[in-house]
């Protein structure tokens, strides 16, 4: 099997005094989604900032297309940034409310001192489903499902190879959210692309995952083929 | 048949936002029976929380409400709702720091609302309320009654309102998403001590929530709100297995199968999203999105009728068409 995408080692993210993430060591490979469950306040978004490098961890090693993130300066990250990126829970917080959506997907390239090409924008808009005219309007001007998906044409925006999916579909209406997950199925199988995926919800994790990784207390207990996930996983097995 | 418990008929509830009236709910019927839990099911913006607070006789600031509420039989449209609140009807909301105040003690507080609706002395008050702790799963009710709100975890102080709800022994209990924010394990602690509070005190429940499992695990009947009304109820059975209308079967098809399929990863979505109450379509609200509409849809809007089974209503031109295989009526790509 050829090395993975993402290889995380021994993880461990402190608060002060209070370990969220204790010696996590999972590794995902290109065009695999793997999942993490668990317990609200077991340590999956704090796994999931520290794999994004967002918050130093206090130790282990994060290797993400044989570099390691840990230890780099922002300046030695901001060149790799748009190779892993995230795409959170929130759709409307994650967007600066004054920005335009052009802008809003064109910002992460800027911040690259990569402007866009011209039409560049109009075509990520047209990969994640958004109709180009709604490039003008401000993110409260969208619906949810609109702004999770601007959401993911701005991840989309550095060719990522890896994208942290932190609850991407849980504020999302019911009629809305199998859409945004197909669009993340079909991104998935054109490009290669690798999820992190968290997610509360039991049975969409056994749809839409490969492998999960069950969390709790800040350790993983359990790593399995997301297909023997049983529903019931998060009040019963180890503790 | 008896007289229904609760008889809602045509209710609307207008809001005015930017000058303009919003028409948010627009026209909802439905009733609930003695001991019967029924799911109020839809988006949100669909209306359901404005329904329930329209119901409770609590409406926003500012809102038109119009229609008829009747609790057995005794309408309550207009009239005040004194005896009936606590007493008759509760509510539990979806966050509990809405109803708990964080300077008074958990029992403290449970005992004040078995005071305010019964001349009882203050130790027979605290009793109940201790009891009705301990019937929602609080162990040790006596002691943790003395704690304060933000001492508990959130699923504590979730069924805390429950008991504070229960404890008067209302007929009927609205919990307007009672457990969205909670994760799934806590979530069926929640709604387990819902039942058990129900169970022990013979009250009904209208319950609002998103999620069709919830509704397929603890409810009688559904009703299935879109765009401010009802496009669909009746008992939960024949409308999961056999839903006639479009936005049903849609919403359930989109659930992911018990059954993982290795080979096809794609959920039959809905294309686009629901209509803004201020830009709604003349016809079927839903028609922009539904992939069986016609041009009469476009141009009228159907009524709620018998379709199906007994006691199976539906809101849709093309109702004794279906179902279909609701599978194969959405498409099953990314949206283009
Ligand atoms: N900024 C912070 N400062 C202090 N403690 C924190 C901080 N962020 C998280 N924690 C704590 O770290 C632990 C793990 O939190 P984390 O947010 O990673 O959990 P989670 O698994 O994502 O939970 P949820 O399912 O509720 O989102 C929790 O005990 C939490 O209270
Ligand atoms: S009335 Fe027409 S548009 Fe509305 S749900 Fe039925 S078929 Fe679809
Ligand atoms: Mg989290």
């Amino acid at each position: 099997m050829s090395d993975p995408l993402l290889k995380v080692t021994d993880l461990v993210v402190r608060y002060g005094r209070h370990t969220a993430v204790d010696r996590v060591s999972f590794e995902i490979h290109a065009g695999e989604t793997l999942a993490l469950i668990g317990p609200s306040g077991c340590g999956k978004s704090s796994t999931a900032l520290a794999t994004l490098a967002l918050r130093r961890p206090a130790g282990g090693s994060v290797r993400f297309e044989g570099h390691e993130l840990t230890g780099l300066r922002e300046r030695e990250l901001r060149p790799l940034r748009p190779r892993f990126q995230p795409v959170f829970q929130d759709p409307y917080g994650s967007l600066s409310p004054r920005l335009r959506i052009r802008d809003a997907i064109a910002e992460p390239l800027r911040a690259q001192r990569r402007p866009p090409a011209t039409g560049q924008v109009e075509t990520l808009m047209e990969t994640v489903g958004l109709d180009t005219s709604l490039g003008d309007r401000l993110p409260h001007e969208l619906s949810g499902g609109q702004c999770q998906r601007v959401g993911i044409a701005r991840a989309l925006a550095g060719e990522p190879r890896l994208l942290v999916l932190d609850e991407p579909v849980s504020a999302l209406d019911p009629s809305v959210r199998a859409g945004v997950l197909n669009l993340l199925t079909a991104l998935q199988e054109d490009r290669g692309l690798a999820y992190l995926f968290i997610c509360h919800d039991l049975a969409l994790v056994r749809h839409f995952a490969h492998r999960v990784a069950v969390m709790r207390q800040g350790r993983i207990v359990d790593t399995r083929p997301a297909r023997e996930l049983s529903l019931t996983a998060l009040d019963s097995g180890p503790a | 048949m008896p007289e229904p418990l609760l008889a809602v008929r045509d209710l609307h509830v207008t809001l005015r936002g930017g000058g303009h009236a919003v028409p948010a709910v627009r026209g909802l019927s439905f009733e609930v029976h003695q001991r019967e839990v029924v799911a109020l099911v839809g988006e949100s913006g669909a209306g359901k929380s404005l329904t329930a607070r329209a119901v409770l006789g609590m409406p926003p600031h500012g809102a038109r409400v119009t229609g008829s509420v009747r609790l057995r039989g005794r309408e309550l449209m207009g009239e005040s709702y004194a005896g009936v609140w606590g007493r008759r009807m509760a509510f539990v909301p979806q966050d509990a720091l809405t109803v708990l105040s964080p300077v008074h003690t958990v029992g403290d507080q449970i005992t004040a609302a078995v005071r305010s609706v019964a001349k009882t002395s203050r130790q027979e008050a605290r009793s109940r309320a201790v009891a009705a702790l301990d019937r929602v799963g609080i162990a040790d009710a006596a002691r943790r009654a003395r704690a304060y709100p933000h001492e508990f975890s959130g699923g504590m102080r979730q069924r805390a309102v429950i008991a504070m709800a229960m404890v008067n022994e209302p007929e009927l209990v609205i919990a307007d998403e009672p457990t969205t924010a909670l994760d799934p394990a806590i979530e069926a602690q929640v709604l387990e001590a819902l039942a058990a509070a129900r169970e022990a005190t013979g009250a009904a429940l209208v319950l609002i929530t998103h999620d069709l499992r919830i509704v397929a695990r603890h409810a009688d009947r559904v009703v299935v709100m879109y765009a401010g009304r009802a496009v669909e109820s009746g008992p939960v059975e024949p409308v999961f297995r056999a839903p006639r209308a479009p936005y049903t079967a849609g919403l359930i098809a989109s659930l992911p199968p018990a059954e993982v399929d290795a080979v096809d990863r794609w959920l039959p979505s809905i294309d686009g999203a629901p209509p803004s109450p201020t830009h709604l379509p003349r016809g079927c609200a839903f028609a922009p999105r539904c992939p069986l509409a016609r041009q009469n849809c476009e141009d009228e809007e159907p009524a709620l009728a018998p379709a199906g089974e007994p006691g199976q209503l539906a809101a849709c031109h093309r109702s004794t068409e279906l179902p279909v295989p609701a599978t194969g009526l959405f498409s099953r790509k990314a949206t283009a």
